[in-house]
């Protein structure tokens, strides 16, 4: 990215904190550098992911929560080499940045349909290492004659990392994702280990196909698994996402009551 | 829909309701895993001992991040919608709420029927739950195996894509957020969508 771009950004949250006597969100940073600062971006998705491509440089650091940034240790924020060695030990990241593994087990794709459709619960038992919470990757061997490659299709807000969490524990193994990591940083930062993975270390990829993401990686599957939410609820939860650029921070302040 | 029936069939799709997950997740996972597996019946199965582990271990086991206090409750945004917009959304896609069981019905109990509609049209209950059927059939699809004879599907391609929001609906979108930051940086600004 060019210097010009990153200093700007790096100005703008640095100026907006000493305004804000606390690290700003993606919001106050485009913001601010709309106002005082000139924006080389056009919305708050670009800069949000102009933040997670500098914090994976290790020039932000951000909460638990991937709400706030900053240039100054503080308290409550780390940078993204920080993050990554405390919650991925064993593992590393390639070219791309996405996670491999560099000393830890990786599993073999057959192997574990075998333990997994079995009725021997000694096998169970045997290969209880398995689910240790590590969410391991498969080994990378081509898995293409099992037919067996999931898509797994959601509407944003729609549970998917609840549910992507849920297949992880039952099966052992991380589950994919085709969104580009200029979103997904900050669902890898607390435990997906399979962000912008599409390739053989995953069989289950979550994506929002047919909906256009920019940057998403494209990918074959032979099986469409889609998670879906009402309206009433998955509106509301979007609106959030949109005006907070976080999957976990609710707005202080009400649509229905402040911007009817 | 298209995917695993119709005239051009693609991979077998099962559909999974985040409402089922909170509802009754034992049973909705082992769908999913049925689906996932290519197996007719769990019973007795590992997966079947590690779903049941997972769920009884409760919510903390699969939290990511830190909920809101709205998640998993149903009903919890009905006072977000005014009476002209849940029109709107009941004029439009009243085939897929009764179609993903989002609606009332005449004669069946629903946990989530979020959306009361006073009269059923036969196509309407026809559609009722309608994913329920098409998840057995996308089972029975992946147990017999002759889904890999199906076009597999090509997830993010520009051709099979489409734009839900364009740029100016995104702008539109964020305009209470960036007006609370204008508020909390302290720079005037009225509110205009």
């Amino acid at each position: 990215m060019p210097s010009w771009i990153v200093n700007k950004f790096l100005l703008s949250v640095d100026t907006a904190e000493d305004k804000l006597g606390r690290p700003p969100n993606a919001l106050e940073v485009f913001v601010e550098m709309e106002e005082f600062h000139g924006s080389p971006v056009k919305n708050c998705f670009q800069v949000a992911a102009v933040l997670c491509s500098i914090h994976r440089e290790d020039w932000l650091l951000s909460n638990k929560s991937g709400y706030n940034w900053t240039r100054r240790p503080q308290e409550g924020f780390r940078t993204y080499s920080q993050i990554f060695r405390d919650i991925y030990p064993g593992y590393g990241v390639d070219s791309n940045q996405t996670v491999v593994a560099t000393t830890a087990k990786t599993v073999n794709y057959e192997f574990l349909l075998d333990v997994l459709r079995s009725k021997d619960e000694k096998l169970m038992e045997e290969n209880s290492w398995l689910w240790d919470y590590e969410f391991r990757l498969l080994d990378g061997k081509d898995i293409s004659s099992f037919e067996n490659k999931i898509c797994f299709n959601t509407m944003p807000r729609s549970g998917s990392s609840w549910l992507r969490r849920f297949i992880e524990q039952i099966t052992g193994i991380s589950t994919g994702a085709s969104t580009s990591l200029h979103s997904a940083t900050l669902l890898q930062n607390v435990g997906l280990k399979g962000e912008a993975i599409t390739d053989d270390r995953c069989f289950i990829i979550k994506a929002t196909h047919p909906m256009s993401m920019p940057g998403s990686i494209t990918f074959g599957a032979n099986k469409v698994l889609w998670l879906v939410r009402n309206p009433m609820d998955v509106i509301v939860s979007f609106a959030s996402l949109m005006n907070t650029c976080s999957h976990t921070h609710k707005p202080e302040w009400d649509y229905a009551k402040d911007y009817p | 829909m298209k995917h695993g029936s119709g005239e051009n069939p693609t991979a077998p799709l099962y559909v999974s309701r985040y409402e089922d997950m909170y509802l009754n997740p034992a049973a909705e996972l082992e769908g999913i895993f049925k689906f996932i597996l290519d197996l007719e019946d769990l019973e007795g199965t590992n997966v079947q001992r590690r779903i049941r582990e997972v769920v009884a271990a409760g919510d903390k086991a699969t939290q990511l991040y830190e909920l809101k206090d709205t998640t998993g409750k149903m009903k919890a945004n009905v006072d977000k919608y005014n009476e002209e917009q849940v029109k709107y959304i009941k004029d439009n896609f009243a085939d897929m709420l009764y179609f993903f069981g989002y609606t009332n019905h005449p004669e069946q109990q629903n946990p989530t029927a979020l959306y009361q509609f006073d009269e059923h049209t036969p196509e309407n209950l026809a559609k009722f739950n309608g994913f329920r059927k098409h998840n057995e059939e996308a089972i029975k699809l992946v147990v017999k195996g002759t889904h890999t004879n199906l076009l597999p599907i090509n997830a993010n391609t520009k051709t099979e894509n489409f734009e839900i929001f364009n740029e100016e609906l995104v702008g539109k979108a964020q305009l209470p957020g960036l007006h609370e930051a204008k508020k909390s940086l302290k720079i005037e600004s009225e509110f205009t969508m």
